[in-house]
């Protein structure tokens, strides 16, 4: 399990390394310094170069990227003065971690109940019309729904506010634009999963004990069906961070995603850079923590 | 064949007698070491085509009358994408003066964005962009993946390792940054390197991106069968004629393996569709004048409150587009590959 666990984590590690390698060196490629739009003479644009160190060799340049990177400095922002890209990092992710973590937890309490109730009432009304929900969550991407919720109850019906997130009820649409698509996949997961436990001898000897449904269903079928939905989380977590790109763009909702979009828009290669970084470390931290959750859940998984 | 040798034997009465009224008998009956009878060689004959893989395949499909139903809507699409745009009056680039922001009416039946383009002839060119970047995209993934995976899964030891290393990595980064990056950083390079591109760098750089990305997927998937099936009686055979690896690849192993490499390119087109519609949404995909349906949404975001319509045609085509491929992916599923439904 140690062994496991030290393993994963230093391929997680080797991974961030590369990922942030690739992204410094395609970062490179893009032609044109970052003070070119500002109207200069060559000489000051010489100095700004110089006072940022612009104007070494490309592995300098690396390497005093990687050493400010480990003590947490990310460098500058280009586009927003007197702000290192840390401090935009700080004030913009707690917003996005909300809504992020809003939506996750909203996937899971509904979409395990449902997946449950679609494997139970297999075959009936309530398992179709499930079943069709699900499949139209899948095929609609977020920002289609979120367009669509946004024009519909925000500007049609008026019924929420459209705009940011400063009362409680400006979570509602974007937290369910998000989830949607993660809630459908944990109902097929989980339901499936449940179908393919309900044949095995096990819980046949289970049943046959005279234990309740409700023990059975908890206690011994869940165990192995919820592994996939374990396994999805990892994804989950990526598919929300993404998600939360366009979604904060539609409903202007001042968070990471929506200052990411921003930054590419104007080509802040420091910010655009920075965040990159910071989502793959959260990402690749998710993952190693499903990893390491999924083996504590099913021992007979050995590495 | 077993069941028409005991019908036989039923005729020929002699043989199963001998056969089942004395079976620890050691004695030889003369009559089953006889030639065998014309009649006895008739049975041998087929009686009827035996059903290759491919018309089992077919037969399950046609059954499937969710996936023939999408079946029909992606030949729809396609004729709507590719045919479309010829027999409509207008051009995708040309301005109706005087016809601008016009609600869905006769002569524009998605109607017209602010600058008096037709939104009917738009999308048509949309959905071709789209349909175009998921197929290009399923085929650079399918020969990349396959080949990868072939060679990975048939001769194993370090380039095995080294391989799914290397998939490991690709597979725990989070695609959708690593496509921004890359498509940023190429799209900016190409600009400068080579001016005057024909189908614009963002659609060459979103093509590059998908490559490096998404064969890995694909290569563990053929790795996994090549795994399966090298260790079958066939391969040895070959092996024992003399056949070379890149042989045995090609002709025995690749063909057996044909199922879930089409399965697995299918499913790979919604999602590099789906990825390109979410770039173009963001202003990273396919930029003007070429519009994808994923930037006319994006276009139409910021008058969504007046012109609902810009948003509501590009939308509704994404959204079908991917919900067809994912369906006739799942029907193609059951039908090529049974085993590997969920």
């Amino acid at each position: 399990m140690l062994k496991f666990v030290s393993f994963r984590f230093a391929s997680a590690v080797v991974t961030l390394f590369i990922v942030i390698t690739a992204t410094f060196f395609l970062m490179f490629l893009v032609p044109g310094g970052p003070f070119l739009s500002e109207r200069v003479n060559q000489q000051t644009l010489d100095a700004m170069n110089k006072r940022y160190g612009l104007d070494k060799p490309i592995y300098v340049q690396y390497g005093n990227y990687l050493k400010n990177l480990l003590q947490g400095d990310m460098g500058i922002s280009y586009k927003r003065r007197g702000y290192t890209i840390t401090e935009i990092i700080f004030e913009k992710f707690p917003v996005s971690a909300r809504m992020g973590a809003l939506a996750i937890l909203s996937a899971l309490i509904i979409g395990i109940p449902a997946g449950i109730l679609a494997a139970y009432k297999r075959n009936t009304i309530i398992d179709r019309i499930i079943m069709v929900i699900c499949t139209l969550g899948i095929a609609l991407p977020s920002f289609i729904i979120s367009a669509s919720l946004l024009y519909i109850v925000g500007m049609h019906l008026k019924l929420l506010p459209t705009i940011g997130l400063a009362k409680p009820q400006n979570y509602i649409m974007p937290v369910f634009a998000l989830s949607l698509s993660p809630t459908c996949y944990i109902i097929r997961l989980l339901r499936s999963g449940i179908l393919d436990v309900q044949g095995q001898d096990y819980l046949k000897t289970a049943r046959s004990k005279g234990l309740s449904e409700r023990k059975v269903m908890f206690k011994h079928a869940m165990k192995n069906a919820i592994i996939p939905v374990i396994t999805y989380l990892g994804p989950m977590t990526a598919g929300v961070l993404t998600g939360s790109f366009v979604i904060e763009k539609i409903f202007s909702i001042p968070g990471l995603g929506k200052y990411f979009i921003d930054s590419i828009e104007g080509r802040d290669y420091t910010m655009i850079m920075g965040t990159t970084i910071f989502f793959a470390a959260i990402l690749i931290a998710a993952n190693l923590i499903v990893d390491i959750l999924y083996c504590v859940i099913d021992p007979r998984i050995k590495y | 064949m077993s069941r028409k040798i005991s019908e036989n034997e039923k005729l020929n009465g002699s043989v199963s007698i001998g056969k089942y009224t004395q079976p620890m008998s050691m004695m030889l009956n003369v009559s089953d070491t006889a030639p065998a009878s014309d009649e006895e060689k008739m049975s041998r004959i087929k009686m009827r085509e035996s059903t290759t893989y491919w018309q089992d395949a077919y037969k399950r499909f046609m059954k499937n009358k969710v996936a023939l139903f999408s079946f029909g809507i992606i030949v729809f699409l396609a004729l709507f994408a590719f045919i479309g745009p010829y027999l409509s009056p207008y051009s995708n680039e040309q301005q109706v003066r005087g016809s601008e922001r016009l609600f869905p009416c006769w002569e524009h039946p998605f109607g017209t964005d602010n600058l008096g383009r037709d939104l009917l002839v738009r999308t048509m060119v949309g959905t071709r962009i789209s349909l175009a970047i998921g197929i290009f995209c399923s085929i650079i993934v399918l020969v990349i993946g396959t080949t990868v995976g072939a060679v990975s899964g048939y001769f194993g030891g370090w380039i095995d390792n080294l391989v799914m290393r290397v998939c490991e990595i690709i597979y725990s980064v989070p695609d959708i940054l690593i496509i921004i990056i890359l498509q940023i950083s190429l799209k900016n390079f190409l600009d400068s390197t080579f001016p005057n591109m024909s189908i614009g760098s963002a659609i060459f750089s979103i093509f590059v991106a998908f490559a490096l990305i998404y064969w890995v997927s694909m290569a563990r998937m053929v790795r996994g069968q090549m795994l399966a099936l090298k260790e079958r009686e066939y391969v040895l055979a070959a092996k024992a004629q003399g056949a070379s690896s890149g042989r045995i690849i090609r002709k025995h192993l690749l063909p057996n393996a044909v199922g879930t490499i089409i399965v697995t390119a299918m499913f790979q087109i919604p999602s590099a569709i789906f990825t390109e519609s979410f770039l173009s949404f963001m202003g990273l995909g396919a930029s003007a004048p070429l519009a994808s349906l994923g930037s006319l949404a994006n276009t139409a975001l910021s008058g969504l409150s007046s012109y609902p319509y810009l948003m509501f045609f590009p939308a509704l085509l994404i959204a079908l587009i991917i919900f067809s491929f994912n369906n006739f992916g799942d029907g193609l599923r059951d039908a090529l590959d049974p085993r590997m439904k969920e």
